[in-house]
C-alpha cells in the first residue's frame, strides 16, 4: 500500500493488481484539481476492505478489473457487506458489467439509493467534480464519536442499530419511512424483525438517560427533548440524523463569516 | 506455472474430428468475459493517458504544441470507435454463445425518447441536422422491455439516420406510439440518401455516407430484437429520399421468460437518463463531424 500524506483533502482509493494502473489513475487525478485530491493505492483488496471498516472516509473507489488477492467481482460482494456508511460514495469499476453491480448495491424494492452510486469513465471527470464541490458526508465513524461521546454501552446491541439506522437515514436527501426504509432494512441484515431493531435502540436510550452524560443532556437540550420525556426510536434517528448533518459548533469557535486568523480575506469575484 | 491449457475437447487425440463440432466447442469455449474485460481495461488506461496528456498540452503555445493536441485528439477519436467496435463484437459473440438473455424492466419511453434528442441543438448547428421528436401527445408510455437492447437499437437507428443526411444536412423524426395493446412503436425517418435499390449509383451513394462502419451494428440490431421478441423494418421514405426504421415492442416479454420487476422512482429514473445521455454522447462522438465536439450534459443530469 502506498500511504499518501493524511490531510483534509477528499480521498480517493485506487485498486489493482498492476502499477501501471496506479500511475496512470493517479496522473489523471493529479490533473484535475491540482492536488486537490488524496489518492491511496492498494494491491490487496483484503487491506482496503479493513481499513474501509475501520471507518476511513474514502470518498470515491477506482477499482481495476482484478486485485493481487481477489477479482473485483469478489471485492464487490465483500464491500456490498460492509457497514453502508462504510462505503465509498463513488465507485468506479471498470470493465464490470454495470447491471450486476446496480443488482449488488441496490435492493430490489428500489426504496434506498444506492451506495455506492456507479461512476462511468465517461462521467468520471463530472462525477469526481461533483464530488469535490460537495462536502465531506458524515459516517459511521460520525455516530460512534457521537455515541462515545454520550458513553454508550458498546456492547449493547442497540449501538450497532443505532449506527446502522443513522447511515441508511443519511442515504435520503429529505423524508424516509422510519419503519419501512430504516428498520426493516437493518432488522433484515441481522434477520430479526423491526420490533427487535425499535426495542435495542429504545433501550439504548433508555441507558443513555441513566447515565446523563453532560454531551447527551447537552443534546435532548438543543433537540427540544427535555429529560424526562418519552424519546421514539424515529424522533431519535431524525435528531442524530441531523445532529451529524448540522454538528454544534466548538466551543470559542470564530462566528459564522468571521475570517480564521491563518485565512484571508476572499477577493472579489470577477465579474465576467 | 504455466498458463492452464483450454484445449477444446474435440481435439483432444481427434485428428479428423468435425468441423462443426470443433468450431461449436471453440464458440462455447472461448472466454467472452475475460477477452471483452481485458480489451476494455487497455481501451480505458489508453483514454485516461489521452486525458492527462491533454491536460498537459493545454497550456503550452507553439507549432509543437499544436501538433500535440491535434495528435492526442486523433488518438481520442481512433480510441472511441476501436470501443465502439469492440463493444459490438463482444456483444455479438455473447450472443453467438447464447449467454446473452433479455432481462426485462419497466421502461417509460417518453423520458427514454427526450434524452434521445437531448442533443438537437447540437446536431442542427454541427451538421445541420433537425432532429424533432413526436410523442403523439403522450405524456408517459410504459413498456417491459431489456433497456440495454432498447438503448443499443435506437442509438444506432439515429446514428444511421444522421450519417444518412450528413453531409448537408437533413431531417430525422422519431416518433414514439402506442401500439393501442399495451405495447409500443418506434419509428425514426430521416431525409437522407436512402436504401441501396440494387443500382450501382444507389449502393456507391449508400457507401460514401457510411464509410468507416462495419455493418456488425444492424447485426447486433436484429440480434437483440429476435432475443427480445421486437421486429425491426427497414424500409424507403413514404414520399421522398430517405429511409424509415420501425421497431415494434409487444406489450409483454415474448418466449415466456419471465420478467424481473423492479420498482422505479426517481432516482432510479434521473440514473437511467443520466446513463443514456453518456451513451448518447459516445455514440454521437463517434460520428464524422461530431468526433471533436465536447459533449456538456444537460444540468439535471450533471449531478450523481
Amino acid at each position: 500500500m502506498n500511504d499518501a500524506s493524511y490531510s483534509g483533502r477528499p480521498w480517493v482509493a485506487i485498486a489493482s493488481y498492476d502499477p501501471r494502473f496506479f500511475r496512470i489513475c493517479e496522473h489523471y487525478l493529479a490533473c484535475l484539481d491540482g492536488g486537490a485530491i488524496r489518492c491511496e493505492t492498494f494491491q490487496s483488496g483484503q487491506e482496503l476492505l479493513a481499513r474501509l471498516e475501520q471507518g476511513a472516509a474514502c470518498q470515491a473507489l477506482l477499482l481495476d478489473n482484478a486485485l493481487a488477492d481477489m477479482d473485483t467481482l469478489t471485492f464487490c460482494h465483500r464491500l456490498q457487506q460492509l457497514d453502508p456508511g462504510c462505503r465509498p460514495a463513488l465507485l468506479l469499476a471498470l470493465t464490470c458489467d454495470v447491471r450486476e453491480l446496480d443488482s449488488l448495491f441496490r435492493p430490489e424494492n428500489g426504496v434506498r439509493p444506492c451506495a455506492p452510486r456507479l461512476s462511468s469513465l465517461s462521467s468520471l471527470l463530472l462525477d469526481l467534480k461533483s464530488l469535490l464541490a460537495s462536502s465531506p458526508r458524515p459516517n459511521a465513524g460520525s455516530v460512534n464519536r457521537l455515541l462515545a461521546s454520550w458513553g454508550a454501552p458498546s456492547q449493547m446491541v442497540g449501538v450497532v442499530y443505532l449506527r446502522e439506522s443513522v447511515c441508511l437515514a443519511l442515504q435520503y436527501d429529505s423524508h424516509f419511512a422510519i419503519r419501512k426504509d430504516i428498520l426493516q432494512e437493518v432488522g433484515d441484515w441481522h434477520t430479526i424483525t423491526d420490533e427487535a431493531v425499535d426495542s435495542g435502540i429504545r433501550r439504548l436510550i433508555d441507558a443513555l438517560d441513566r447515565k446523563k452524560a453532560p454531551a447527551w443532556l447537552s443534546f435532548r437540550q438543543r433537540h427540544h427533548l427535555p429529560q424526562g420525556s418519552k424519546l421514539t426510536t424515529g424522533t431519535f434517528i431524525y435528531e442524530v440524523r441531523d445532529e451529524l448533518l448540522s454538528p454544534p459548533p466548538a466551543p470559542n469557535a470564530p462566528s459564522e463569516g468571521e475570517p480564521q486568523p491563518d485565512e484571508r480575506e476572499p477577493q472579489p469575484a470577477a465579474c465576467v | 506455472m504455466n498458463e492452464s491449457p483450454s484445449l477444446p475437447h474435440a481435439y483432444d487425440g481427434q485428428a479428423h474430428a468435425d468441423p462443426d463440432a470443433l468450431q461449436k466447442d471453440l464458440l462455447e469455449r472461448f472466454p467472452a468475459y475475460a477477452f471483452e474485460s481485458e480489451c476494455q481495461r487497455s481501451l480505458d488506461m489508453i483514454a485516461l493517458c489521452q486525458r492527462y496528456l491533454s491536460h498537459l498540452a493545454q497550456d503550452r503555445d507553439g507549432p509543437e504544441a499544436d501538433e500535440m493536441r491535434q495528435t492526442l485528439s486523433d488518438l481520442a477519436v481512433a480510441a472511441n470507435r476501436l470501443d465502439r467496435n469492440l463493444s459490438s463484437l463482444t456483444s455479438l459473440l455473447r450472443c453467438a454463445q447464447q449467454t446473452e438473455a433479455p432481462q426485462w424492466e419497466p421502461v417509460e419511453l417518453c423520458a427514454f425518447a427526450q434524452t434521445l434528442c437531448a442533443e438537437q441543438e447540437l446536431l442542427q448547428k454541427a451538421l445541420g441536422v433537425r432532429l424533432a421528436l413526436d410523442c403523439g401527445g403522450l405524456d408517459e408510455l410504459t413498456v417491459q422491455a431489456d433497456r440495454r437492447y432498447l438503448t443499443r437499437i435506437c442509438l444506432h437507428l439515429i446514428s444511421n439516420a444522421v450519417r444518412a443526411c450528413t453531409p448537408g444536412g437533413g431531417r430525422i423524426d422519431l416518433t414514439l406510439r402506442a401500439d393501442g395493446r399495451g405495447g409500443a412503436v418506434f419509428s425514426v425517418t430521416d431525409t437522407g440518401c436512402g436504401l441501396p435499390d440494387g443500382t450501382p449509383r444507389s449502393q456507391q451513394e449508400n457507401r460514401s455516407h457510411f464509410l468507416g462502419t462495419t455493418k456488425s451494428g444492424l447485426l447486433l440490431c436484429r440480434e437483440y430484437c429476435r432475443l427480445a421478441g421486437w421486429t425491426l423494418e427497414l424500409r424507403p421514405r413514404a414520399a421522398g429520399h430517405g429511409a424509415e426504421a420501425l421497431l415494434t415492442l409487444p406489450a409483454r416479454p415474448a418466449f415466456g421468460q419471465t420478467p424481473v420487476l423492479r420498482s422505479c422512482d426517481e432516482s432510479d429514473a434521473r440514473r437511467d437518463a443520466r446513463r443514456l445521455w453518456f451513451d448518447l454522447a459516445f455514440e454521437l462522438q463517434c460520428l464524422p463531424g461530431l468526433e471533436t465536439v465536447h459533449f456538456e450534459p444537460p444540468p439535471s443530469l450533471r449531478q450523481i
